[in-house]
Protein backbone atom coordinates (compact mmCIF):
# COMPACT_ATOMS: atom_id res chain seq x y z
CA UNK A 1 0.00 0.00 0.00
CA UNK A 2 2.46 2.56 0.94
CA UNK A 3 5.09 1.06 -1.70
CA UNK A 4 5.51 3.11 -5.26
CA UNK A 5 4.57 2.09 -8.50
CA UNK A 6 5.40 4.02 -11.42
CA UNK A 7 4.15 2.63 -15.01
CA UNK A 8 5.16 3.99 -18.46
CA UNK A 9 6.15 7.85 -17.03
CA UNK A 10 7.82 10.29 -18.98
CA UNK A 11 8.80 14.00 -17.28
CA UNK A 12 9.63 17.11 -19.84
CA UNK A 13 11.26 19.80 -18.43
CA UNK A 14 11.80 23.03 -20.08
CA UNK A 15 10.36 21.06 -23.26
CA UNK A 16 13.00 18.33 -23.53
CA UNK A 17 12.17 14.67 -22.37
CA UNK A 18 14.79 13.91 -19.10
CA UNK A 19 12.70 10.14 -18.18
CA UNK A 20 11.69 8.62 -20.87
CA UNK A 21 9.07 5.99 -20.48
CA UNK A 22 9.95 4.50 -16.94
CA UNK A 23 8.38 1.48 -15.07
CA UNK A 24 9.68 1.49 -11.62
CA UNK A 25 8.36 -0.29 -8.69
CA UNK A 26 9.41 -1.00 -4.57
CA UNK A 27 7.22 -2.45 -2.08
CA UNK A 28 6.72 -1.08 1.56
CA UNK A 29 9.46 -0.94 3.67
CA UNK A 30 11.86 -1.35 0.99
CA UNK A 31 14.94 0.52 -0.67
CA UNK A 32 15.24 1.32 -4.27
CA UNK A 33 18.65 3.32 -5.28
CA UNK A 34 18.99 5.43 -8.41
CA UNK A 35 22.06 5.29 -9.71
CA UNK A 36 23.39 6.38 -13.37
CA UNK A 37 25.63 9.37 -14.65
CA UNK A 38 25.50 13.79 -13.99
CA UNK A 39 21.98 14.41 -15.93
CA UNK A 40 20.22 10.73 -16.31
CA UNK A 41 17.63 12.33 -14.69
CA UNK A 42 17.72 10.56 -11.08
CA UNK A 43 16.28 14.27 -9.51
CA UNK A 44 13.96 14.79 -11.92
CA UNK A 45 12.11 11.61 -10.80
CA UNK A 46 12.40 12.08 -7.15
CA UNK A 47 10.64 15.61 -8.31
CA UNK A 48 7.88 13.93 -9.99
CA UNK A 49 7.10 11.25 -6.99
CA UNK A 50 6.92 14.35 -4.90
CA UNK A 51 4.48 15.71 -7.29
CA UNK A 52 6.52 18.66 -7.78
CA UNK A 53 7.31 18.10 -11.56
CA UNK A 54 4.06 17.23 -13.49
CA UNK A 55 4.53 13.68 -15.60
CA UNK A 56 2.74 11.76 -17.87
CA UNK A 57 2.04 8.07 -17.16
CA UNK A 58 0.79 6.11 -13.84
CA UNK A 59 2.41 7.01 -10.74
CA UNK A 60 1.41 5.76 -7.22
CA UNK A 61 3.31 7.18 -4.50
CA UNK A 62 2.21 5.59 -0.56
CA UNK A 63 -1.52 5.01 -2.16
CA UNK A 64 -1.16 8.47 -3.76
CA UNK A 65 -1.16 9.73 -6.93
CA UNK A 66 1.21 12.79 -6.95
CA UNK A 67 -0.50 14.65 -10.09
CA UNK A 68 -3.87 15.36 -7.86
CA UNK A 69 -3.32 14.71 -4.31
CA UNK A 70 -3.64 17.38 -1.93
CA UNK A 71 -0.28 19.52 -1.24
CA UNK A 72 -0.64 18.90 2.43
CA UNK A 73 -2.07 15.29 2.35
CA UNK A 74 0.81 14.29 -0.11
CA UNK A 75 3.36 15.95 2.45
CA UNK A 76 2.03 14.27 5.65
CA UNK A 77 3.23 10.78 3.25
CA UNK A 78 5.59 11.44 1.28
CA UNK A 79 9.34 13.88 2.21
CA UNK A 80 11.95 14.74 0.08
CA UNK A 81 15.33 15.55 0.92
CA UNK A 82 16.59 17.95 -1.61
CA UNK A 83 19.96 17.75 -3.54
CA UNK A 84 20.71 21.75 -2.46
CA UNK A 85 18.60 23.17 0.57
CA UNK A 86 17.96 26.80 0.25
CA UNK A 87 18.90 28.05 3.70
CA UNK A 88 17.00 30.92 4.89
CA UNK A 89 19.26 34.05 6.68
CA UNK A 90 18.95 33.96 10.87
CA UNK A 91 16.96 31.03 10.91
CA UNK A 92 18.13 27.83 13.55
CA UNK A 93 18.65 24.54 13.34
CA UNK A 94 15.40 23.54 15.81
CA UNK A 95 13.14 26.43 13.92
CA UNK A 96 14.15 24.66 10.44
CA UNK A 97 13.47 21.18 11.61
CA UNK A 98 10.36 22.69 13.16
CA UNK A 99 9.23 22.65 9.55
CA UNK A 100 9.41 19.59 8.99
CA UNK A 101 6.07 19.35 10.71
CA UNK A 102 4.20 22.45 9.01
CA UNK A 103 1.86 19.45 6.86
CA UNK A 104 0.97 18.20 10.33
CA UNK A 105 -0.69 21.49 12.18
CA UNK A 106 -3.89 22.37 11.92
CA UNK A 107 -4.24 26.18 10.48
CA UNK A 108 -5.37 27.51 13.90
CA UNK A 109 -3.33 25.63 16.17
CA UNK A 110 0.24 25.87 17.29
CA UNK A 111 2.59 22.51 17.63
CA UNK A 112 1.02 20.35 20.12
CA UNK A 113 3.31 18.41 22.12
CA UNK A 114 2.98 15.21 19.43
CA UNK A 115 4.95 18.19 17.03
CA UNK A 116 7.77 19.05 19.41
CA UNK A 117 8.07 15.30 20.33
CA UNK A 118 9.18 14.64 16.81
CA UNK A 119 11.35 17.54 16.56
CA UNK A 120 13.54 16.59 19.78
CA UNK A 121 13.48 12.98 18.70
CA UNK A 122 14.94 14.05 14.80
CA UNK A 123 17.41 15.86 16.63
CA UNK A 124 18.48 13.51 18.74
CA UNK A 125 18.52 10.64 16.24
CA UNK A 126 21.02 12.75 14.51
CA UNK A 127 23.30 13.87 17.22
CA UNK A 128 22.05 17.85 16.89
CA UNK A 129 21.35 18.21 20.49
CA UNK A 130 23.78 21.36 21.31
CA UNK A 131 23.46 22.94 17.89
CA UNK A 132 20.06 23.17 18.17
CA UNK A 133 20.54 27.47 18.50
CA UNK A 134 22.84 27.47 16.24
CA UNK A 135 22.38 29.45 13.11
CA UNK A 136 22.04 27.12 9.95
CA UNK A 137 23.70 30.01 8.25
CA UNK A 138 26.89 29.02 10.09
CA UNK A 139 26.80 25.01 9.57
CA UNK A 140 29.55 22.87 7.61
CA UNK A 141 28.00 20.64 5.10
CA UNK A 142 27.96 17.80 6.80
CA UNK A 143 26.32 19.28 9.77
CA UNK A 144 23.59 21.03 7.79
CA UNK A 145 22.75 17.75 5.52
CA UNK A 146 22.36 16.20 9.00
CA UNK A 147 19.70 19.16 9.89
CA UNK A 148 17.84 18.52 6.50
CA UNK A 149 18.01 14.75 7.48
CA UNK A 150 16.81 15.48 10.68
CA UNK A 151 13.62 17.94 8.89
CA UNK A 152 12.65 14.73 6.80
CA UNK A 153 12.41 12.73 9.38
CA UNK A 154 10.50 15.20 11.66
CA UNK A 155 7.98 15.38 8.93
CA UNK A 156 7.13 11.74 10.12
CA UNK A 157 6.50 10.32 6.17
CA UNK A 158 5.98 6.89 5.03
CA UNK A 159 8.09 7.59 1.64
CA UNK A 160 11.14 8.97 1.76
CA UNK A 161 12.61 10.68 -1.20
CA UNK A 162 16.48 11.45 -1.02
CA UNK A 163 18.44 13.56 -3.76
CA UNK A 164 22.38 12.57 -2.99
CA UNK A 165 21.98 12.34 1.33
CA UNK A 166 25.53 12.09 2.26
CA UNK A 167 27.56 13.77 -1.02
CA UNK A 168 28.54 16.63 1.48
CA UNK A 169 29.15 13.87 4.41
CA UNK A 170 32.71 12.03 4.84
CA UNK A 171 32.96 8.23 5.10
CA UNK A 172 31.92 7.91 8.86
CA UNK A 173 29.33 9.86 8.54
CA UNK A 174 27.78 8.44 5.27
CA UNK A 175 27.66 5.20 6.79
CA UNK A 176 26.22 6.06 9.98
CA UNK A 177 23.54 8.39 7.87
CA UNK A 178 22.82 5.34 5.71
CA UNK A 179 22.62 3.26 8.73
CA UNK A 180 20.02 5.28 10.53
CA UNK A 181 17.91 5.89 7.44
CA UNK A 182 17.77 1.79 7.32
CA UNK A 183 17.42 1.00 10.59
CA UNK A 184 13.89 3.43 9.96
CA UNK A 185 13.61 1.67 6.99
CA UNK A 186 13.15 -1.78 9.00
CA UNK A 187 11.71 -0.45 12.30
CA UNK A 188 8.99 1.94 10.36
CA UNK A 189 8.16 -0.15 7.60
CA UNK A 190 9.29 3.32 5.55
CA UNK A 191 9.99 3.12 1.97
CA UNK A 192 13.01 4.65 0.59
CA UNK A 193 13.88 6.28 -2.89
CA UNK A 194 17.21 7.57 -2.73
CA UNK A 195 19.36 9.17 -5.71
CA UNK A 196 22.79 7.97 -4.67
CA UNK A 197 26.49 8.54 -6.58
CA UNK A 198 28.58 5.89 -4.39
CA UNK A 199 28.05 2.82 -6.32
CA UNK A 200 29.37 0.56 -3.55
CA UNK A 201 26.97 2.37 -0.98
CA UNK A 202 24.47 2.26 -3.43
CA UNK A 203 24.17 -1.78 -3.51
CA UNK A 204 25.08 -1.98 0.27
CA UNK A 205 22.32 -0.51 1.62
CA UNK A 206 19.40 -1.33 -1.36
CA UNK A 207 16.69 -3.93 -1.80
CA UNK A 208 16.55 -2.93 -5.33
CA UNK A 209 18.68 -0.65 -7.54
CA UNK A 210 17.52 0.90 -10.75
CA UNK A 211 20.55 2.29 -13.06
CA UNK A 212 19.74 5.28 -15.72
CA UNK A 213 20.95 6.32 -18.43
CA UNK A 214 19.78 9.42 -20.10
CA UNK A 215 16.53 9.35 -18.83
CA UNK A 216 15.84 5.58 -19.55
CA UNK A 217 15.97 2.43 -17.09
CA UNK A 218 18.55 0.39 -18.49
CA UNK A 219 18.27 -1.66 -15.60
CA UNK A 220 16.18 -2.64 -12.47
CA UNK A 221 17.30 -5.41 -10.32
CA UNK A 222 18.60 -6.38 -6.94
CA UNK A 223 22.44 -5.05 -6.92
CA UNK A 224 24.49 -7.95 -7.65
CA UNK A 225 22.48 -8.65 -11.25
CA UNK A 226 22.49 -4.86 -12.22
CA UNK A 227 26.14 -4.12 -11.79
CA UNK A 228 28.54 -5.09 -13.64
CA UNK A 229 31.86 -3.75 -14.94
CA UNK A 230 30.50 -4.34 -18.36
CA UNK A 231 27.49 -2.05 -17.53
CA UNK A 232 28.89 0.36 -16.30
CA UNK A 233 31.91 0.49 -18.66
CA UNK A 234 28.88 0.86 -20.79
CA UNK A 235 26.66 3.79 -19.02
CA UNK A 236 29.26 5.91 -17.25
CA UNK A 237 32.32 5.20 -19.45
CA UNK A 238 34.52 4.15 -16.74
CA UNK A 239 36.84 1.78 -16.49
CA UNK A 240 35.90 -1.14 -13.04
CA UNK A 241 36.09 -3.90 -11.80
CA UNK A 242 33.06 -5.44 -9.53
CA UNK A 243 34.32 -7.62 -6.63
CA UNK A 244 31.79 -9.92 -5.16
CA UNK A 245 31.47 -9.41 -1.34
CA UNK A 246 29.11 -10.68 1.73
CA UNK A 247 27.50 -7.24 1.94
CA UNK A 248 27.07 -6.52 -1.96
CA UNK A 249 29.00 -6.16 -4.79
CA UNK A 250 32.17 -3.48 -4.17
CA UNK A 251 32.97 -1.19 -6.95
CA UNK A 252 36.51 -0.62 -7.55
CA UNK A 253 38.15 2.33 -9.87
CA UNK A 254 40.68 0.57 -12.23
CA UNK A 255 43.63 1.95 -13.73
CA UNK A 256 46.21 -0.09 -15.51
CA UNK A 257 50.27 0.84 -14.46
CA UNK A 258 51.96 3.02 -16.57
CA UNK B 1 2.47 56.33 23.68
CA UNK B 2 2.53 57.99 26.57
CA UNK B 3 4.76 60.09 25.62
CA UNK B 4 2.85 60.61 21.98
CA UNK B 5 0.07 61.75 24.11
CA UNK B 6 2.13 64.11 26.69
CA UNK B 7 3.62 65.70 24.08
CA UNK B 8 1.72 68.63 22.19
CA UNK B 9 1.21 72.28 22.17
CA UNK B 10 -1.00 72.70 24.65
CA UNK B 11 0.32 71.77 28.10
CA UNK B 12 -1.11 68.86 30.09
CA UNK B 13 0.16 67.14 32.98
CA UNK B 14 2.04 64.08 33.13
CA UNK B 15 -0.32 63.54 36.48
CA UNK B 16 -3.26 64.32 34.76
CA UNK B 17 -3.28 62.69 31.50
CA UNK B 18 -2.85 59.31 33.27
CA UNK B 19 -5.32 60.35 35.93
CA UNK B 20 -7.68 60.53 32.94
CA UNK B 21 -6.73 57.60 30.98
CA UNK B 22 -7.22 55.40 34.39
CA UNK B 23 -10.67 56.98 34.54
CA UNK B 24 -11.39 55.78 30.89
CA UNK B 25 -10.87 52.58 32.31
CA UNK B 26 -14.48 50.59 32.91
CA UNK B 27 -14.99 50.70 36.85
CA UNK B 28 -12.54 52.98 37.31
CA UNK B 29 -13.40 56.73 38.44
CA UNK B 30 -11.19 59.60 39.55
CA UNK B 31 -10.82 62.98 39.23
CA UNK B 32 -8.03 63.71 37.08
CA UNK B 33 -8.17 67.65 37.37
CA UNK B 34 -8.12 67.88 33.82
CA UNK B 35 -10.23 70.51 32.31
CA UNK B 36 -12.92 69.65 29.54
CA UNK B 37 -10.65 71.40 27.33
CA UNK B 38 -7.80 69.80 27.92
CA UNK B 39 -9.76 66.10 28.11
CA UNK B 40 -11.03 66.87 24.65
CA UNK B 41 -7.74 67.93 23.87
CA UNK B 42 -6.82 64.08 25.01
CA UNK B 43 -9.48 62.17 23.62
CA UNK B 44 -10.10 63.94 20.36
CA UNK B 45 -6.79 65.24 19.66
CA UNK B 46 -3.64 63.19 20.96
CA UNK B 47 -5.32 59.90 21.45
CA UNK B 48 -6.53 59.40 17.74
CA UNK B 49 -3.19 60.74 16.19
CA UNK B 50 -0.82 58.30 18.33
CA UNK B 51 -3.79 55.55 18.12
CA UNK B 52 -3.25 56.36 14.01
CA UNK B 53 0.19 56.02 14.21
CA UNK B 54 0.68 52.54 16.02
CA UNK B 55 -1.84 51.68 13.33
CA UNK B 56 0.31 53.05 10.57
CA UNK B 57 3.56 51.88 11.73
CA UNK B 58 2.09 48.44 12.68
CA UNK B 59 1.21 47.95 9.48
CA UNK B 60 3.90 49.18 7.06
CA UNK B 61 6.30 47.37 9.27
CA UNK B 62 4.06 44.27 9.04
CA UNK B 63 3.70 44.71 5.04
CA UNK B 64 7.49 45.27 4.33
CA UNK B 65 8.54 42.01 6.65
CA UNK B 66 5.75 40.18 4.37
CA UNK B 67 6.86 41.19 1.08
CA UNK B 68 10.46 40.42 2.28
CA UNK B 69 9.46 36.84 2.57
CA UNK B 70 7.79 36.44 0.01
CA UNK B 71 9.82 37.51 -2.70
CA UNK B 72 12.45 36.30 -0.45
CA UNK B 73 14.73 39.87 -1.12
CA UNK B 74 15.51 41.65 2.31
CA UNK B 75 15.05 44.86 -0.33
CA UNK B 76 11.23 44.41 -0.77
CA UNK B 77 9.54 46.73 0.70
CA UNK B 78 6.20 48.79 -0.33
CA UNK B 79 8.66 51.47 -1.97
CA UNK B 80 10.62 49.60 -4.01
CA UNK B 81 8.15 47.51 -5.40
CA UNK B 82 5.74 50.00 -6.64
CA UNK B 83 2.44 49.72 -4.09
CA UNK B 84 2.74 53.16 -2.59
CA UNK B 85 3.72 55.13 -6.22
CA UNK B 86 0.86 53.19 -7.36
CA UNK B 87 -1.06 53.78 -4.61
CA UNK B 88 -0.50 57.62 -4.46
CA UNK B 89 -0.74 57.81 -7.92
CA UNK B 90 -4.51 56.58 -6.88
CA UNK B 91 -4.79 59.19 -3.96
CA UNK B 92 -3.96 61.87 -6.10
CA UNK B 93 -6.47 60.97 -8.93
CA UNK B 94 -9.53 60.62 -5.62
CA UNK B 95 -7.98 64.07 -4.27
CA UNK B 96 -8.04 65.80 -7.66
CA UNK B 97 -11.63 64.62 -8.25
CA UNK B 98 -12.27 65.77 -4.89
CA UNK B 99 -15.68 65.17 -2.97
CA UNK B 100 -17.24 63.45 -6.16
CA UNK B 101 -16.23 59.70 -5.78
CA UNK B 102 -17.59 59.67 -2.16
CA UNK B 103 -15.61 59.94 1.96
CA UNK B 104 -13.67 56.36 1.00
CA UNK B 105 -12.80 57.26 -2.59
CA UNK B 106 -9.08 58.10 -1.73
CA UNK B 107 -8.62 54.62 0.41
CA UNK B 108 -10.06 52.97 -2.52
CA UNK B 109 -8.54 54.26 -5.03
CA UNK B 110 -5.18 54.07 -3.43
CA UNK B 111 -5.56 50.93 -3.16
CA UNK B 112 -6.38 49.87 -6.73
CA UNK B 113 -3.34 52.11 -7.24
CA UNK B 114 -1.32 49.55 -4.88
CA UNK B 115 -2.96 46.84 -6.63
CA UNK B 116 -2.25 47.53 -9.79
CA UNK B 117 1.20 48.53 -8.69
CA UNK B 118 2.51 45.89 -7.12
CA UNK B 119 1.10 43.34 -10.56
CA UNK B 120 2.90 45.31 -12.99
CA UNK B 121 5.86 45.31 -11.17
CA UNK B 122 5.66 41.48 -10.30
CA UNK B 123 4.20 40.95 -14.30
CA UNK B 124 7.14 42.92 -15.67
CA UNK B 125 9.49 40.99 -13.15
CA UNK B 126 8.47 37.62 -14.29
CA UNK B 127 8.41 38.08 -17.90
CA UNK B 128 12.26 39.91 -18.22
CA UNK B 129 13.50 37.68 -15.67
CA UNK B 130 12.89 34.34 -16.71
CA UNK B 131 12.81 33.20 -13.45
CA UNK B 132 11.62 35.59 -10.53
CA UNK B 133 15.34 36.36 -9.86
CA UNK B 134 15.95 38.53 -7.05
CA UNK B 135 17.72 41.61 -8.94
CA UNK B 136 15.05 41.84 -11.66
CA UNK B 137 12.27 42.18 -9.29
CA UNK B 138 13.44 45.12 -7.68
CA UNK B 139 14.31 46.89 -11.08
CA UNK B 140 11.31 46.16 -11.99
CA UNK B 141 9.94 48.03 -9.29
CA UNK B 142 11.79 51.10 -9.88
CA UNK B 143 10.93 51.29 -13.31
CA UNK B 144 6.90 50.83 -12.06
CA UNK B 145 7.54 53.54 -9.38
CA UNK B 146 9.15 55.92 -11.60
CA UNK B 147 6.06 55.57 -14.17
CA UNK B 148 3.53 55.73 -11.94
CA UNK B 149 5.60 58.96 -9.91
CA UNK B 150 5.90 60.68 -13.33
CA UNK B 151 1.89 60.07 -14.07
CA UNK B 152 1.04 61.69 -10.55
CA UNK B 153 3.30 64.07 -11.03
CA UNK B 154 1.36 64.53 -14.46
CA UNK B 155 -1.83 64.87 -13.33
CA UNK B 156 -0.89 67.05 -10.39
CA UNK B 157 0.03 69.21 -11.96
CA UNK B 158 -2.80 69.60 -14.28
CA UNK B 159 -5.31 70.28 -11.50
CA UNK B 160 -2.84 72.66 -9.58
CA UNK B 161 -5.61 73.81 -7.80
CA UNK B 162 -5.31 70.71 -5.31
CA UNK B 163 -1.79 71.12 -5.34
CA UNK B 164 -1.24 71.48 -1.97
CA UNK B 165 -3.49 68.87 -0.07
CA UNK B 166 -1.31 66.48 -2.83
CA UNK B 167 1.98 67.46 -1.61
CA UNK B 168 0.68 67.63 1.99
CA UNK B 169 -0.10 64.11 1.11
CA UNK B 170 3.40 62.89 -0.76
CA UNK B 171 5.50 64.22 2.46
CA UNK B 172 3.11 62.21 4.82
CA UNK B 173 1.88 63.22 7.90
CA UNK B 174 -0.40 61.89 10.61
CA UNK B 175 -3.84 63.83 10.71
CA UNK B 176 -5.10 65.54 13.74
CA UNK B 177 -8.92 65.49 12.57
CA UNK B 178 -10.36 62.75 15.37
CA UNK B 179 -11.09 59.10 15.00
CA UNK B 180 -11.96 60.04 11.36
CA UNK B 181 -9.11 58.79 9.73
CA UNK B 182 -8.22 55.51 12.31
CA UNK B 183 -12.55 54.74 12.14
CA UNK B 184 -11.99 54.49 7.52
CA UNK B 185 -8.81 52.26 8.23
CA UNK B 186 -9.37 50.25 10.69
CA UNK B 187 -11.16 47.68 9.02
CA UNK B 188 -8.39 47.24 5.90
CA UNK B 189 -5.57 46.99 8.44
CA UNK B 190 -7.39 44.32 10.57
CA UNK B 191 -8.22 42.12 7.77
CA UNK B 192 -4.31 42.80 6.05
CA UNK B 193 -2.86 41.75 9.68
CA UNK B 194 -5.12 38.86 10.18
CA UNK B 195 -4.49 37.35 7.19
CA UNK B 196 -0.87 37.55 7.12
CA UNK B 197 -0.26 36.31 11.04
CA UNK B 198 -2.66 33.74 9.98
CA UNK B 199 0.20 32.62 7.69
CA UNK B 200 3.11 33.07 9.62
CA UNK B 201 3.94 29.87 8.94
CA UNK B 202 4.14 29.60 5.43
CA UNK B 203 6.31 32.72 5.11
CA UNK B 204 8.16 30.42 7.08
CA UNK B 205 8.20 27.73 4.81
CA UNK B 206 8.47 30.25 1.47
CA UNK B 207 12.18 31.06 2.87
CA UNK B 208 12.79 27.45 1.88
CA UNK B 209 12.01 28.21 -1.87
CA UNK B 210 8.96 26.85 -3.86
CA UNK B 211 10.20 23.09 -4.85
CA UNK B 212 10.79 22.61 -0.64
CA UNK B 213 7.87 24.60 0.28
CA UNK B 214 5.79 22.78 -2.12
CA UNK B 215 7.25 19.27 -0.19
CA UNK B 216 6.32 20.80 2.75
CA UNK B 217 2.79 21.31 1.83
CA UNK B 218 2.13 24.92 0.51
CA UNK B 219 1.12 25.97 -2.96
CA UNK B 220 3.55 28.44 -3.23
CA UNK B 221 1.86 30.35 -6.12
CA UNK B 222 -1.34 30.49 -3.83
CA UNK B 223 0.04 31.56 -1.30
CA UNK B 224 2.14 34.68 -2.83
CA UNK B 225 -0.86 35.75 -3.81
CA UNK B 226 -3.00 35.74 -0.72
CA UNK B 227 0.07 37.39 0.92
CA UNK B 228 1.07 39.90 -1.53
CA UNK B 229 -3.27 40.57 -1.46
CA UNK B 230 -3.11 40.94 2.05
CA UNK B 231 -0.17 43.41 2.46
CA UNK B 232 -1.37 45.55 -0.86
CA UNK B 233 -4.61 45.83 0.84
CA UNK B 234 -2.87 47.04 4.36
CA UNK B 235 0.01 49.31 2.71
CA UNK B 236 -2.30 50.80 0.36
CA UNK B 237 -4.76 51.58 3.25
CA UNK B 238 -2.67 53.40 5.44
CA UNK B 239 -1.43 55.46 2.82
CA UNK B 240 -4.02 56.88 1.66
CA UNK B 241 -4.38 58.47 5.40
CA UNK B 242 -0.85 59.06 6.15
CA UNK B 243 1.06 59.77 2.75
CA UNK B 244 3.74 58.44 1.74
CA UNK B 245 6.41 57.20 4.90
CA UNK B 246 9.32 55.76 3.94
CA UNK B 247 11.93 53.73 5.25
CA UNK B 248 9.53 52.06 8.31
CA UNK B 249 8.77 48.88 5.97
CA UNK B 250 12.38 48.12 5.32
CA UNK B 251 13.85 49.28 8.37
CA UNK B 252 11.97 47.92 11.39
CA UNK B 253 11.43 44.36 9.89
CA UNK B 254 15.56 44.34 9.47
CA UNK B 255 15.57 45.47 12.79
CA UNK B 256 13.22 42.82 14.39
CA UNK B 257 15.10 40.06 12.34
CA UNK B 258 18.37 41.53 13.68
CA UNK B 259 17.16 41.54 17.20
CA UNK B 260 14.85 38.42 17.80
CA UNK B 261 16.01 36.11 14.80
CA UNK B 262 14.32 35.52 11.33
CA UNK B 263 11.56 33.26 12.17
CA UNK B 264 8.53 34.98 11.13
CA UNK B 265 6.49 33.49 14.41
CA UNK B 266 8.29 35.94 16.36
CA UNK B 267 9.50 38.13 13.14
CA UNK B 268 5.38 39.67 12.29
CA UNK B 269 4.62 40.86 15.89
CA UNK B 270 7.97 41.71 17.28
CA UNK B 271 7.73 44.34 13.28
CA UNK B 272 4.43 45.35 14.67
CA UNK B 273 5.07 46.28 17.84
CA UNK B 274 8.28 48.03 16.67
CA UNK B 275 6.95 49.89 13.92
CA UNK B 276 3.80 51.28 16.15
CA UNK B 277 6.23 52.34 18.67
CA UNK B 278 8.60 53.62 16.65
CA UNK B 279 6.19 55.58 14.24
CA UNK B 280 4.67 57.42 17.88
CA UNK B 281 8.29 58.37 18.18
CA UNK B 282 9.17 59.98 15.24
CA UNK B 283 5.56 61.56 15.27
CA UNK B 284 6.49 63.27 18.70
CA UNK B 285 10.01 64.09 17.22
CA UNK B 286 8.38 65.82 14.28
CA UNK B 287 5.68 67.53 16.48
CA UNK B 288 8.50 68.54 18.75
CA UNK B 289 11.62 69.63 16.53
CA UNK B 290 10.26 73.05 14.88
CA UNK B 291 7.29 73.15 17.92
CA UNK B 292 4.59 74.90 17.05
CA UNK B 293 5.08 73.84 13.47
CA UNK B 294 5.46 70.71 12.31
CA UNK B 295 7.86 68.62 10.34
CA UNK B 296 6.54 65.74 8.22
CA UNK B 297 6.77 62.35 9.34
CA UNK B 298 8.20 61.17 6.79
CA UNK B 299 11.31 63.17 6.65
CA UNK B 300 11.65 62.27 10.51
CA UNK B 301 11.29 58.77 9.28
CA UNK B 302 13.96 58.87 7.12
CA UNK B 303 16.29 61.12 9.28
CA UNK B 304 16.02 58.67 12.31
CA UNK B 305 15.65 55.44 10.64
CA UNK B 306 18.52 55.39 8.79
CA UNK B 307 21.33 55.79 11.72
CA UNK B 308 19.23 53.65 13.31
CA UNK B 309 19.55 51.14 10.79
CA UNK B 310 23.43 51.30 11.05
CA UNK B 311 23.11 51.60 14.82
CA UNK B 312 21.32 47.89 14.31
CA UNK B 313 23.91 46.38 11.86
CA UNK B 314 27.01 47.26 13.54
CA UNK B 315 25.63 46.43 17.07
CA UNK B 316 25.32 42.28 14.67
CA UNK B 317 28.94 42.75 13.47
CA UNK B 318 30.98 42.86 16.65
CA UNK B 319 28.49 40.43 18.46
CA UNK B 320 29.10 37.83 15.52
Amino acid sequence: MSGIRCVGVTIRRGGQVVVRDASLAVDQGGWLALVGPNGAGKSSFLLALAGLLPAEGTLSVAGLDPAIAPRRELARAVALMPQQPVLPEGVTVRELVALGRAPHLRPLRGETATDRDAVRRALTRLELRGLEDRLVSSLSGGELQRVILARVLAQEPRVLLLDEPTSALDLGHQQSVLELVDDLRRCEELTVVAAMHDLTLAAQFSTRLALLDDGVVVADDVAEQVLTAERVRQVYGARVEVLRRAGGPVVVPHRTAR
Amino acid sequence: MLVGLLVGPADLTVHGVLLDLADALPGVHVDSGLTLPQHAILWQIRMPRVVLGVLVGATLSLSGATYQGVFRNPLADPYLLGVSSGAGLGATVAIVAGGSIGPFGVPLLAFAGGVVGVLATYGLGSSVGGGRTNAVIVLAGVAVAAFFNALQTLVQQWFDDSLTAVYAWMLGRLSTDGWTDVVAILPYVVVSAVVILLHRRTLDLLALGDVEAASLGVDPARARLLLVAAATLGTAAVVSVSGLIGFVGVVVPHAARLLFGASHRTLLPVSMALGGAFLVLTDVLARWVLAPAELPIGVVTAVVGAPFFVFVLRRRRSRA
